[in-house]
Formats: C-alpha cells, sequence, structure tokens
C-alpha cells in the first residue's frame, strides 16, 4: 500500500508540475509564439551619403504554415559628437577641451514596406530572395569644422554653447604658468619685453635659470595685476590660434549613424528579424 | 481490487489527467506578448518627407503601454497632451525629450530630434558620367520642402576657378538655378547653398562636385586624423593656374588607421581602434579595432573584420599577397584574412597567428617577448618585420623560418638576420624598379626618412652609420617625427610620426604623412621626389595616418 502511495504521490507531483496553467514551469522561463520567418539580409555599403538610398539584399523563408506577407526595414538614429579646443601657447603642459558624445535621437521605427512576392523564390538558394533599397535623410549630413584658418564666432557659439569661451578662457587662466604667458603675449605680440615682469632662480639641477613671476610675502607667486588685465583683453579666437599653422585649434565635428534591421512579417503578424546593421552617414 | 488492479487504474487517471490538464497554455499570439508597463513610438504622419522630422511636421505619438491607466505626454517644449494616441507639430528644431506618464505605472522618456529644413542639392548627370575639368558643364538641381509655401531666397558661393557658360568667373549667384557651370580646378570642388526660407536663414547645405583630370594619372589616397579618407591626382605637370585639390571620399578616416593599402580596386583601411597605447585591458574587451574596405570611388564601405575583444588584437599595421592581407595585433605576431571576406568577427581561433615573435629562433636572441609591431612586408621573398620595442630592428626571416610552436629561447637564428638592429624603424617601402629601400626612424637625434640599397641597409651597424642615407629637404632641412609623449600621439615605441611609406610605381616618389617635431617644417602630406632628389610638401598642415598609391591611371578613380 505504501508503495501505491508513493507512486500516487509522484504521479500527483508530475501531473502539479506539468498541468498546472498558473503555475507553467516551461512558460515562466520562455516566451512560446508561432514559428517566425527566417530572414537574413546583407547591406551593400556601412556608410552612405545622407539622403541617399541604402541597397540591400535579402534571402527569407518561413517553416509556419502561415506564407510571409511582407517585409519592413527599421531603423533607429545615433548622433555622435565630438569636440576638441586647445590652447596652442601652453608651455608646461597641454591644456584642451575635449568631449565626445553618442545619443540616440530617434528611436527605432519603420522606414520602409516591401510586398512579399512568390516569384521572388529561388530554388537555388531554397529561399525568397530580392534586392531593394531603403532611403535615409539628407538632414542628417555630417558637419565638419576643424582647425579653421578662419575664426568664425557664430559657429563656435551654435557648437559650443553661449557660455563656452569664457569658461574656457577662465580655466586656461588658473592653468597658466609664467612661461605659459611670456610664450602667449610674445606671440600675440602684447607687451614688447615680457622678461620685466618675471624674477628668475637658478636651478641647481638643470644648471639653468627657472623663469617665475615675482614671490609674495607668502612665498607664492600671483600673476601680477598687469598680466592679468592684458589677458582679459586677449579675444577668445588668440588664445586658440596656432602660429605654426595658421588656424585655430578647434575641432567640431558631427555624425550621425542608423542601427537598421529587417522584418519578415507573416499573415498571422509573427516577424522574424534578421541581423542588425550599422550604416554611418556622411 | 488488487494492488495490481489499484496501480493500473491510478496509471490510467494520471494519463487522462495529463492530457486533461497539461495542454492548457495555448500559443499565445504574437500581439498578445506583454509590452512593459509604459511604452510608446512616434513617426511622422504627413504623406511627404517622412524619414526627415523637419520643424513643423506632424508627429504621432502612441503608447503601446500594457498598462491601462490614463496617459499624459510632455512633448520637451512646453507643451502636453493627453490620451493614447496624439499628435504634435514642433516650430523649432532641435532635440526634444518626450515624456508619457501612464496613470498608476509610471513614466518612459525618449528624445526626438528635429531637423530644420535643408534644401536638398543634387547634380544634375553629365554625359560620359564624369566631370572632366575645363570642358564638362554641370547642373543642379535643388528641393526645398516649404509646406507652408513661405518666401524663399537662394545664394550660391562656388568655389575659387568656377566658370559660367560665358567662360567668366562665377563666384556666386542669387536664385535657384544657377544655370551649368565648369571647374578649372581638379578635385572635390564644394558649392554652397545658402537658403532662407520665410526670411529666415537656414543651415547651409554643401555638395562636393568631384572634378576629374582631363587624362589619366595615379591616385594617392591618405587617412586624415578626425577627418575623412582623401584622395589627391598625382598629377605632374599641371597647367598653369590649375589647382589639384584633394578629394573628400565622403568616408570617415577611423580613429587610428596606421595603414591604408590600395589593393586592385579597393582600399583596405587598418584602423586599429581608440586605444592604440598600452592599455590594461584585464576584462579584454577594450579592442575596436577593424578592417573596412573602401571602393576607390568611395561608394561603397564595407567591414572585413572587427575586434571587439582585447585592445592587443586590434589591427595595427597590414600588407597584401597572394589574396590575403596579412595584419599584425600590437605586439605578438602576424594574422592573415582572405581578401574576400566580409563581416567578420576576429577570434585568435579563426584567425590564428601566421607568425608570431616566439615562432621565430630570434626569440630570446634579440627579439622579446611583447616586441612592439610596427610596418611588415616582403623584399625578394624575405619577411622585413619592423619592431620598435622589447627588441627593436627589422627582423627578417623567410616562411622557411617559422616555427610550427612557440619557443622560449635558444632557436636558430634565420639567416636573413636583423637590419637596423637596436633602432626605431617604424615603416618602410621597397622600390623594386631601383633596388632600394626607404625606411624610417624615430631614435632622437637619428629622426628622419632614409634610402638604401639592402646590401648598405645590411652594412647599417650603428645609428652613426645611418648619416649617408638621410634625405633631406630643398632647405636643408630633414624630417622630424614627433616622438614626446603628449604632444604628439603614442609613447615609447608607439609615436606615429610617420606611420606609412608608400611608393608611386610609375615615377619612383614615395609619400608619406608627417606629424612634425621641428616647428620649421610643418606637418603634412609629403613625398621624396627622387627625380629632384629632395623631400616635397604636397598639402602643407594636414594631419595623416596612412597612405597608399593606386598606382592604376585615371581621370577620376
Amino acid at each position: 500500500m505504501k508503495k501505491i502511495q508513493s507512486i500516487a504521490i509522484i504521479l500527483l507531483s508530475m501531473l502539479l508540475f506539468t498541468a498546472c496553467d498558473l503555475h507553467d514551469s516551461l512558460d515562466e522561463d520562455v516566451i512560446v509564439g508561432s514559428m517566425a520567418p527566417q530572414v537574413y539580409w546583407e547591406v551593400a555599403s556601412s556608410t552612405v551619403t545622407a539622403g541617399s538610398d541604402v541597397s540591400f539584399t535579402t534571402q527569407y523563408y518561413t517553416t509556419s504554415d502561415a506564407p510571409v506577407d511582407h517585409l519592413e526595414v527599421w531603423y533607429n538614429l545615433t548622433e555622435q559628437v565630438s569636440k576638441t579646443v586647445s590652447c596652442p601657447w601652453m608651455q608646461s603642459i597641454t591644456f584642451n577641451y575635449t568631449s565626445t558624445t553618442s545619443l540616440q535621437k530617434r528611436i527605432l521605427q519603420k522606414i520602409q514596406e516591401y510586398a512579399h512576392n512568390e516569384t521572388n523564390w529561388s530554388d537555388a538558394l531554397h529561399a525568397y530572395s530580392f534586392t531593394s533599397t531603403f532611403p535615409t535623410s539628407n538632414t542628417l549630413s555630417s558637419v565638419s569644422w576643424v582647425k579653421p584658418t578662419t575664426f568664425d564666432s557664430t559657429k563656435m557659439v551654435s557648437y559650443y554653447g553661449t557660455a563656452f569661451m569664457q569658461h574656457f578662457k577662465d580655466s586656461l587662466y588658473t592653468k597658466m604658468q609664467a612661461v605659459d604667458f611670456k610664450k602667449m603675449f610674445q606671440g600675440l605680440n602684447l607687451v614688447e619685453n615680457f622678461n620685466i615682469y618675471l624674477d628668475s632662480t637658478y636651478n641647481g639641477n638643470t644648471g639653468k635659470y627657472d623663469y617665475h613671476f615675482p614671490k609674495d610675502a607668502q612665498g607664492n607667486m600671483p600673476v601680477p595685476n598687469v598680466i592679468n588685465n592684458i589677458y582679459k583683453k586677449i579675444p577668445f579666437a588668440d588664445l586658440i590660434f596656432n602660429t605654426s599653422n595658421a588656424n585655430y585649434e578647434v575641432e567640431f565635428t558631427k555624425s550621425y549613424f542608423i542601427d537598421a534591421n529587417l522584418k519578415a512579417i507573416d499573415t498571422k503578424g509573427v516577424a522574424g528579424t534578421a541581423i542588425k546593421t550599422t550604416i554611418t552617414l556622411n | 481490487m488488487n494492488t495490481i488492479q489499484k496501480i493500473k487504474y491510478l496509471g490510467i487517471a494520471f494519463v487522462v489527467c495529463l492530457f486533461s490538464f497539461g495542454c492548457v497554455d495555448e500559443l499565445p499570439l504574437i500581439e498578445s506578448l506583454p509590452n512593459p508597463d509604459v511604452a510608446f513610438t512616434y513617426s511622422v504622419i504627413d504623406s511627404t518627407y517622412k524619414i526627415d522630422y523637419y520643424v513643423g511636421a506632424t508627429i504621432q505619438f502612441v503608447s503601446k503601454s500594457a498598462a491601462k491607466g490614463n496617459c499624459t505626454w510632455d512633448f520637451g517644449d512646453g507643451n502636453t497632451a493627453a490620451g493614447v494616441i496624439v499628435t504634435h507639430k514642433y516650430p523649432v528644431a532641435g532635440t526634444y525629450n518626450v515624456k508619457l506618464t501612464v496613470e498608476g505605472a509610471g513614466s518612459l522618456t525618449y528624445q526626438i530630434f528635429i531637423s530644420d529644413i535643408r534644401p536638398i542639392m543634387k547634380i544634375n548627370p553629365v554625359v560620359g558620367g564624369i566631370c572632366e575639368v575645363l570642358s564638362t558643364y554641370v547642373s543642379f538641381n535643388v528641393e526645398l520642402p516649404n509646406p507652408e509655401k513661405l518666401t524663399e531666397e537662394y545664394v550660391w558661393a562656388f568655389p575659387e576657378g568656377t566658370l559660367n557658360q560665358s567662360g567668366t568667373a562665377q563666384e556666386s549667384f542669387t536664385g535657384k538655378d544657377p544655370g551649368k557651370i565648369k571647374f578649372t580646378n581638379v578635385g572635390s570642388q564644394a558649392v554652397i547653398l545658402k537658403v532662407k526660407l520665410g526670411g529666415r536663414l537656414l543651415e547651409e547645405s554643401k555638395i562636393n562636385v568631384q572634378v576629374a583630370f582631363y587624362s589619366k594619372v595615379p591616385t594617392l589616397y591618405y587617412a586624415v586624423k578626425t577627418g575623412n579618407i582623401m584622395a589627391l591626382k598625382l598629377i605632374e605637370n599641371a597647367p598653369v593656374g590649375m589647382k589639384i585639390k584633394p578629394f573628400d571620399m565622403g568616408v570617415k578616416s577611423g580613429q587610428h588607421p596606421l595603414n591604408i593599402i590600395f589593393n586592385d580596386t579597393s582600399l583596405y583601411v587598418i584602423d586599429c581602434g581608440k586605444q592604440f597605447t598600452y592599455v590594461n585591458d584585464v576584462d579584454l574587451n577594450q579592442g575596436d579595432g577593424r578592417i573596412t574596405v573602401m571602393s576607390k570611388d568611395g561608394s561603397k564601405v564595407e567591414t572585413m573584420l572587427t575586434n571587439t575583444g582585447t585592445a592587443f588584437d586590434d589591427p595595427f599595421y597590414g600588407y597584401i599577397e597572394g589574396g590575403k592581407l596579412y595584419f599584425t595585433d600590437r605586439n605578438t605576431g602576424i594574422s592573415n584574412i582572405v581578401l574576400k571576406e566580409r563581416n567578420k568577427s576576429f577570434s585568435r581561433t579563426d584567425y590564428p597567428y601566421y607568425v608570431q615573435n616566439a615562432t621565430l629562433g630570434y626569440y630570446g636572441l634579440g627579439l622579446s617577448f611583447g616586441g612592439m609591431n610596427a610596418d611588415f612586408g616582403k623584399i625578394n621573398g624575405v619577411w622585413y618585420w619592423c619592431k620598435t620595442y622589447n627588441g627593436n630592428g627589422i627582423y627578417r626571416f623567410t616562411d622557411a623560418d617559422i616555427l610550427s610552436t612557440p619557443i622560449t629561447g635558444d632557436g636558430i637564428l634565420p639567416k636573413s638576420g636583423v637590419a637596423l638592429e637596436g633602432m626605431s624603424p617604424k615603416s618602410f617601402v621597397w622600390d623594386a624598379n631601383k633596388q632600394v629601400i626607404y625606411f624610417t626612424i624615430f631614435d632622437t637625434g637619428y629622426e628622419g626618412l632614409y634610402r638604401c640599397s639592402l646590401t648598405q641597409l645590411s652594412s647599417i651597424l650603428s645609428r652613426n652609420d645611418l648619416a649617408p642615407y638621410k634625405l633631406k629637404l630643398a632647405n636643408g632641412k630633414t624630417v622630424t617625427p614627433i616622438t614626446t609623449p603628449g604632444i604628439g600621439e603614442g609613447s615609447a615605441g608607439e609615436y606615429i610620426g610617420i606611420c606609412q611609406l608608400s611608393l608611386d610605381e610609375n615615377d619612383g616618389s614615395v609619400y608619406f604623412g608627417l606629424r612634425s617635431a621641428d616647428a620649421t617644417v610643418k606637418s603634412g602630406l609629403m613625398r621624396f621626389n627622387p627625380a629632384s632628389g629632395f623631400i616635397e610638401y604636397v598639402i602643407e598642415g594636414v594631419e595623416v595616418y596612412g597612405v597608399s598609391v593606386n598606382k592604376t591611371k585615371s581621370k577620376l578613380f
């Protein structure tokens, strides 16, 4: 009798595991659904000019009893912005501002639909196959303003914001040493003889004199007021002007890429999705 | 009822129950699969310009939330709405945060990017398919989305050397159609169009007209730092007044394309990624290097190989032979990939080392673990492999010298031997016609470009032996690549001041990009001209990584 009870308990336990609609262990682990169409695609080029069409070739088939109804191309949009501004006058350290951002600007959305056509069947491929295109927007062409030979303050404000130039100037000031002021002021012909603002100390290690601003009572070497006043009057553009190459040390680039995929959708609305492809717009 | 019978009945009852209750789950319809509690989509519902998201476009927002509460929308521009499906128009271009709140369930925010209206510029087809300098007239087609029928004002700006049909210089034009124009300079000619719509100045539009030379010449490709792949027609004795400007291929150079290689009809761009200097990649996931393949006219770009594993496995330098692209990693070895391969992901299993430091007899006898890679290639059947750290020099070997398994030392030295031992050779190119090798080194005090025969190369035993072979500019200056950390790029062993040399087999010129440490010699695209015997500027000021010549002559590409 005990044997029977044990067997009954085992059977009932199995029944509970398999039959319980509320606690279906299989359903809790996976999402069961219909068989989706299989779809594969290749995009002709991973870089296209904004506004031009992207060519692709697809192969697809289904083993479901529901035939493929149509295909759809979907993509999202990501913007990449890179900014660099540097001061070429600096000698003591390298001073630059850099920023790189990559942000999704539009969510994934349907771009184009393609009707399924039985004549696309290929016996050789054992799949439907066709070549087509999908569009991109000409509004998404890349922007590049790199080391210009003329300074455009309107572009500077547009690309970096209204407060950037003053912020850069203020930050730079806090990092500048006497040698940096000297190089900048002499390079910009702001003073005739910068050495009159400097003291020197013999450096036994190098065997040379180190030049610095005069020390105050506490032993600090503050920037003299006269230097500070001259600095305040320097236009931002001059701070980033590279006399060697006659260009301004500012770089701004903005570009877009799309992450595209192709869906094959059957008559029941079940979709199979091809692998995502990234396409850079230029 | 005996025990056996009881078991039988119980078994039958179980099977009946199993059939009755075991399959109550019906396959759910795809539509009934759960959405997140809060979800939404948006799209332009106007009949035209659906993908452009212009200012003023009607955008529909649809809640796809599983939660059933009331939906309220904040469009990010101060406007709000309520409902499952709502529409909105943005009057000003920009990026907005759209927030959907479902009562009792939470909220979700997506960005939406609204574009300003821009004129769509196109070049009308030209006879023969290419625009030739001095002779081909081109015209333009402009489409301006203007749903509100606002006033349109057009101002064109043409590059220097543009002529109208009367043959007079055309610098600008006011109006929608500037008519036909032609160009007197070769290269990308940027035509700029500024448009006011309803009195408001839109962001300018630009189109590059690719102007070909009138006879066939070779093409030099070069990769510009933070810029695009550029191309330049190599024209000797251009007519007086004609400027030979570069072509913008409209394809990004990448992060650090230290080598680019033209082969057949394609340019292979070997980009070692953002992190090309040393990194302690403990998680083995900082790799972002790739090899891309650009068609010679830039119209098609394909990814050949991508590395997402360790940064040290990024592809750094390359060489093509026998239908394969050989590529180095940072400091261990050389692998290869068949030229036709596309969209492959790098793994050491799929792309094993063809040769590595430890499969050469040099290992432990000069060449050490982590010997840093630089340019490499074959000369007369012998591999030349530049190393710039942990065993500097050009290590020469034949295929027969490659050992089947790594060694730890005590190998047999290849007969080819090491050239420039102890020096830092970064790049080289072989001129088979003149039987000379050009090479660069960046050792302090000896930096520069050199040329000598292979016999002479083998006789250079110390840096002092280099002097007779050093090449100079006409003013007596030499080229000095940057080797100061923080000023140029890279640190010890990594400097990329001259990272590739490329030979034009037609005239023996050797091209390279220089990042100059000498303030009196500007950085730029340069060449050694064997006709003059001097190094010359090709383009001043540009910062260049890899360079490669397509020796096949063409008018355009």
